[in-house]
């Protein structure tokens, strides 16, 4: 009868050792997978705004590179997270750079004879501390993107040249 | 003593369906939310190519490659096809469409809903179950040279999993994406 008592409460307990084992490792897998997931959706939004960004660069008319920088940080950062499902969890650590010669009122082709573009990069962190994710994502997750646009025929505006034009390529 | 011995492995085999039935809940319940979190993520992802492709679109300029003027009713059409299939039977709506005139009046010309706006309206036309299982595609111009492309609303889920900072409503899954860029024309 004893022996009895002895094997029911160490069944329990084996039972007990075993939901505790399972109910980790399940757990591991969901934040695991969750943390996964949001990286991923984080990743592709951060790289859709400098997308945005590089080619909000060329919306100005060339020669115009103060319109440039600042439609491009519009579209930066009226993109990134614009419907707040990150900002728990994404900071930017390097703002937005925007370089090429179209910034500075030129157009410049390359070796294959198409105009350099426009190259906007950034950089960000993934922080899950202060979410559940974070119980297995404990670590933060740098993320960078860049993005090119090319200044299409239309904004080379070669010619007609206005009279006072200051550059080649002026509008 | 004798009905002890004759009773355990009943209750036994009892014991052993209870625990059994809570580890394969405990078991779905995690599954789901695997299940659900990767659904969302294939259908913001799909929202966000769609908010990028509807900027495009947008500053396309209505009527000729001059006009200072989005096309922002095009988005929609342009959008759908890239939008509609992840969605997996969530309704897309256009923003323009007649049966939108009522949140559309209610924000005014310059405005795109949030998540909660399009389901909260939604509900009040009673479609889906506290209004989820429609995003919206809206386009707008907000009068200062900017327009805006968004689509946002809850989409349809097998359980909430309620993680994370996510604002989780009901049983749906919240899309909320949205860019704005400055109006430009495709023309020098």
């Amino acid at each position: 009868m004893r022996a009895r008592h002895r094997r029911g409460g160490g069944q329990r307990a084996q039972a007990a050792l075993e939901m505790a084992l399972v109910l980790w490792i399940m757990l591991l897998i969901v934040f695991g997978f969750v943390g996964m997931m949001l990286e991923l959706r984080a990743v592709n939004e951060f790289q859709t705004s400098v997308d945005l960004a590089a080619q909000g660069a060329l919306v100005p008319p060339l020669g115009d590179p103060q319109d440039s920088q600042a439609d491009a940080a519009y579209a930066f950062t009226h993109t990134l997270d614009a419907g707040g499902n990150e900002s728990a969890f994404l900071t930017v650590t390097e703002p937005l750079t925007c370089v090429g010669p179209y910034l500075n009122g030129e157009i410049t082709d390359n070796a294959q004879g198409y105009p350099e573009p426009v190259t906007c990069t950034a950089q960000a962190e993934l922080d899950f501390s202060q979410t559940a994710i974070g119980l297995l994502w404990f670590w933060k997750v740098q993320l960078s993107a860049t993005a090119q646009a090319y200044p299409p025929q239309y904004r080379r505006c070669e010619t007609p040249l206005p009279a006072n034009a200051a550059s080649p390529n002026q509008c | 003593m004798r009905e002890g011995v004759a009773r355990s492995p009943v209750w036994g085999r009892g014991q052993a369906t209870v625990e059994f039935s809570l580890v394969f809940l405990l078991f779905l319940v995690m599954l789901f939310a695997i299940l659900d979190s990767w659904i969302w993520t294939i259908e913001t992802d799909a929202a966000d190519a769609s908010v990028e492709q509807g900027i495009g679109v947008a500053l396309s300029a209505l009527g000729s490659a001059t006009s200072p003027t989005p096309a922002l009713a095009e988005v929609y059409a342009n959008v759908l096809p890239i939008l509609q299939p992840p969605m997996l039977g969530t309704a897309v709506e256009d923003w323009y469409a007649a049966g939108m005139a009522g949140l559309r009046a209610q924000l005014g010309p310059g405005q795109c809903p949030t998540a909660d706006q399009v389901a909260d309206y939604f509900e009040g036309l009673d479609s889906g179950y506290d209004g989820v299982g429609n995003v919206v595609v809206c386009a707008v111009a907000d009068g200062d040279g900017h327009v805006t492309v968004a689509v946002t609303g809850y989409a349809l889920s097998f359980i909430p999993p309620g993680l994370g900072p996510l604002n989780w409503r009901g049983w749906g899954l919240p899309v909320s994406e949205s860019a704005s860029v400055t109006v430009g024309t495709y023309s020098p």
